[in-house]
């Protein structure tokens, strides 16, 4: 146990900084220079050449990329991300202040979806190919498929445009700081996002609940004289093992959602921070985002590896 | 206990009519089945797959697939008709008046929940108002009676730390905590080595001794039923063709069916023939000499030796049986012969060839020396290609000039040795039965012309007259065309039947070995004789006679 966590720790951690390399080579690659937008467009000739050459020595780009790597990678080991191209703010400082939000978003948004998904994707089950089953099925479907912009924008006309009974942007009101204004700020990103990782995870459920009903214990249970809750029970408990893979797993590509959504919602997280900087090659920033998607998917890869080693008893009591 | 047969029986199934909706319409699973178990009475179904055994023990537990309904007639169980029975009062009965064994003690526990909670459970269900330290108590003395060494602590364990006949008797276990007066046990056995088996079953003869239960008993396997049925019911494409009594049954069989399923089962000889002569120095086609199989090997550790230090060899034209328990290594030196399990010392020849030493096309030119016939006919052929394709597959790999009409012409050749008609080779494996598709499997290996044939228990997944018949083609192939060949089975008067010399493993060394009919007649070592006294005699007289003198010995 205690060797499968090191090992698992050691490669996350190669992992990792091979993915920074890759981060820094890739914007290094990319066409389009970030110093000509720093640049006034007013100044012109041999007068922009020096100003160009100034603002160059200023972030360190007149040196080669090699020694700007090691640079770069220094810092980063001490936690120094580097400091915004357009702005000037500390990455870190940025990239944290967005934390929360985002957090506060996609955690939301994920546990809501799993107060759906469970008891919708057993009752799919439960009632194969009865109206309840079909219903579930299709409107999960057509979540997963309906991209999100979309329902966003068809939300924002409905409750916000029509029926203005929720507000269609920000996170707090102007001049308000309290709960019940958060709570009614959240309804539209977390619920839409919710819907949509409810959706996948329906599937996950119904199909887990499934197979295992389909197995033998169950037919034991049976013959034990156990009732078909109990038969139930005891299917539920072996799916939900596979699906707490399935959700360290999904957590990572529900941001891809999230970046989305704060976009139309005007929700002041990550995703709205990268979209910032993706349009003003902001490297720095952009690079920092690009870490920690990384962190994040090694850690949820992490959690799902090992909490399966927990919470199952074949991995864990293997020798 | 056959004189209480006066009395009223326990359990009595009525004229039983079962159909099952399938998308082409309804099939008749059962037809009339008609048939009773009295108290203290052990009373066994046998046929064949598919002939609706299963089928019926399911239907006295009303754990029937959704789609099947029963159309006629009715299960007496105590006078109370279980048919029609409201599905709560049908839940107090099953497993606590009437208790289940399943087959497959691999999948019949739930791989979460520790076996002492399955075990508790099934009494709580029955006893809600019992207290947790109560249904403890039970639970561990139910796992003691069954023969579970420490209880208290084995019970805190999950079904996969424990062994295939400890699962087994978990299930017994569980099945015996509410002391139920019928017990139906679906293929108890089926699934567990030859002398795991013998413990299971002398558990169960001893239940039904103390506690006079009754026991409805479903098996293929002819040497248990005559081993613990009092009566038999003899079943075929769902219907029941011949009920009797063991002895009359086995000495006297009145319906050709039963005479058929009793001619198919392969019988131990009784006398110890004269031992052979040893063969004049016939060049060995196998040599297998001081062979270490070792897995898991680290630089600091020692690793699980598979096969440790075998040595024995397969001469021209003969057929050496390997025999032993799972896990004794006669499969690995089989994949090692192959070149599926890896060498770690020792030698394997084949033909006067060392296999480890050739590389590259050299060793692809000798793998044409010798054939392998796997276990499992349903997975062992590409589903995706049609007969001819699977028997042809060796010619276009070894014989790449051969001519796509000679290839053609030798599959025709090879189908018409197994007997199979030539017409088949556009059929695909699954429009094929259980045997047919072994044939293919025997056609395919024999396609290069080997000297020699590695067969790794080719009839263990096949109906006894279904097995019969394959071995029948099998020898007379070997006798016509005289390959040599290593023939791994734990089914011992298989082994007696088909080879001349028979080598018995055990964790992975060799414990006997010489001339068949002397060492599974007249075992030498502790071992072989177990192993020859576990495998239960398909003739009741003989395989009683035997608990009488095991228990006079003992």
């Amino acid at each position: 146990m205690l060797r499968t966590l090191v090992t698992r720790l050691v490669s996350s951690v190669a992992v990792f900084l091979l993915i920074a390399v890759g981060l820094f080579a890739l914007v290094r690659l990319a066409p389009g220079d970030p110093i000509e937008m720093m640049v006034p467009p007013e100044i012109g000739g041999a007068d922009r050449e020096a100003y160009t050459a100034a603002v160059r020595e200023r972030f360190g780009l007149d040196q080669p990329v090699v020694v700007q790597f090691w640079r770069w990678l220094g810092g980063l080991m001490t936690g120094d991300l580097g400091y915004s191209y357009t702005n000037g703010q500390p990455v870190g400082e940025l990239l944290a202040d967005r934390l929360g939000p985002t957090a506060l978003l996609m955690g939301s948004a994920l546990l809501i979806g799993l107060i759906i998904a469970v008891p919708a994707g057993v009752i799919a089950a439960v009632r194969q190919n009865s109206i309840a089953d079909y219903t579930i099925s299709s409107v999960s479907v057509i979540a997963i498929s309906v991209p999100s912009f979309f329902l966003g924008m068809l939300a924002i006309y409905f409750f916000a445009v029509k029926l203005q009974v929720l507000p269609s942007s920000g996170m707090h009101g102007t001049g308000r700081d309290d709960l019940g204004d958060l709570l009614l700020h959240m309804v539209m990103p977390v619920g839409l996002l919710a819907l949509a990782n409810a959706a996948s995870f329906i599937r996950y459920v119904r199909s887990g609940v499934l197979e295992e009903l389909g197995k033998d214990y169950v037919r034991t249970i049976i013959a034990k004289g156990g009732t078909p809750s109990r038969a139930l029970r005891h299917a539920l408990r072996n799916s939900l093992l596979s699906l707490v893979t399935v959700l360290a797993m999904t957590i990572p590509i529900t941001l891809s959602g999230a970046v989305v959504l704060e976009q139309i919602f005007a929700w002041p997280g990550m995703g709205q921070l990268a979209i910032y900087a993706l349009t003003n090659r902001d490297y720095p920033i952009l690079i920092g985002f690009g870490l920690y998607i990384a962190l994040l998917v090694l850690v949820c890869n992490l959690i799902a590896d090992l909490s399966y080693s927990i919470i199952d008893p074949r991995v864990r009591t293997a020798r | 206990m056959n004189n209480e047969t006066a009395k009223k029986p326990l359990l009595a199934v009525r004229d039983l009519t079962l159909d099952i909706a399938t998308p082409n319409g309804t099939v008749r699973i059962l037809e009339d089945v008609a048939l009773e178990v009295h108290p203290g009475e052990i009373v066994g179904i046998v046929g064949e797959s598919g002939s609706g055994k299963s089928m019926t023990a399911l239907s006295v537990l009303r754990i029937l697939p959704p789609t099947a309904k029963i159309v006629s007639g009715g299960i007496d169980f105590e006078g109370v008709d279980l048919a029609t029975l409201s599905a709560r009062r049908m839940r107090s009965i099953r497993g606590r008046r009437i208790a289940m064994v399943f087959q497959d003690h691999m999948t019949t526990l739930d791989p979460v929940i520790t076996i002492g909670a399955q075990i508790v459970e099934a009494y709580r269900i029955h006893h809600p108002r019992s207290s947790r330290a109560d249904a403890h108590a039970r639970m561990v003395e139910t796992l003691t009676q069954v023969g579970v060494l420490d209880a208290v602590e084995r019970a805190k364990q999950y079904p996969h730390q424990w062994s295939g006949g400890m699962r087994q008797r978990a299930v017994i276990a569980m099945a015996l905590i509410n002391d139920p007066d019928l017990i139906i046990a679906d293929e108890p056995t089926t699934a567990l080595d030859v002398t795991i088996q013998a413990e299971i079953l002398a558990v169960l003869r001893e239940l039904r001794d103390r506690r006079d239960l009754s026991i409805l008993l479903i098996t293929h396997d002819m040497g248990v039923i005559a081993d613990m049925a009092d009566r038999i019911v003899v079943m075929k494409e769902g219907k029941i063709v011949e009920t009797a009594e063991v002895h009359a049954l086995f000495s006297s069989p009145q319906h050709p069916y039963t005479q058929k399923l009793l001619d198919a089962v392969p019988r131990p000889s009784a006398e110890v023939s004269e031992v052979a002569q040893p063969e004049a120095a016939e060049p060995a086609v196998l040599e297998v000499e001081n062979l270490v199989v070792e897995y898991n090997r680290t630089w600091r550790r020692k690793g699980f030796h598979a096969v440790d230090d075998v040595s024995f060899s397969v001469p021209k034209g003969k057929v050496v049986g390997l025999v032993g328990e799972s896990g004794s290594g006669k499969s690995t030196i089989g994949k090692a012969i192959v070149g599926l399990a890896p060498i770690t010392s020792g030698h394997i020849r084949v033909g006067g060839v060392e296999l480890k030493e050739l590389r590259g096309s050299a060793a692809r030119k000798a793998s044409e020396t010798y054939g392998m016939v796997f276990q499992d006919p349903a997975s062992s052929l590409n589903p995706r290609m049609t007969i001819g394709e699977c028997i042809g597959e060796p010619l276009v790999a070894h014989r790449q000039s051969m001519s796509r009409t000679a290839r053609r012409e030798r599959v025709v050749e090879l189908l018409e040795q197994v007997e199979l008609p030539a017409a088949w080779v556009t059929r695909f494996p699954h429009e094929l039965s259980g045997g047919q598709r072994q044939r293919v499997g025997v056609a395919r290996a024999l396609a290069l012309e080997p000297e020699l044939l590695i067969a790794d228990e080719p009839t263990s997944a096949l109906d006894v007259s279904v097995q019969a018949a394959v071995l029948d083609v099998f020898q007379e192939l070997q006798q016509r065309l005289g390959f040599s060949c290593l023939f791994i089975s734990h089914d011992l008067a298989v082994v007696e039947l088909l080879s001349e010399s028979v080598v018995v493993l055990q964790r992975g060394q060799i414990v006997e070995q010489g001339d068949a009919r002397s060492v599974l007649n007249a075992p030498q070592t502790e071992y072989a004789r177990r192993l020859v006294d576990a495998a239960p005699l398909p003739d009741p007289a003989r395989q009683r006679a035997r608990h009488l003198t095991t228990i006079t010995t003992a």
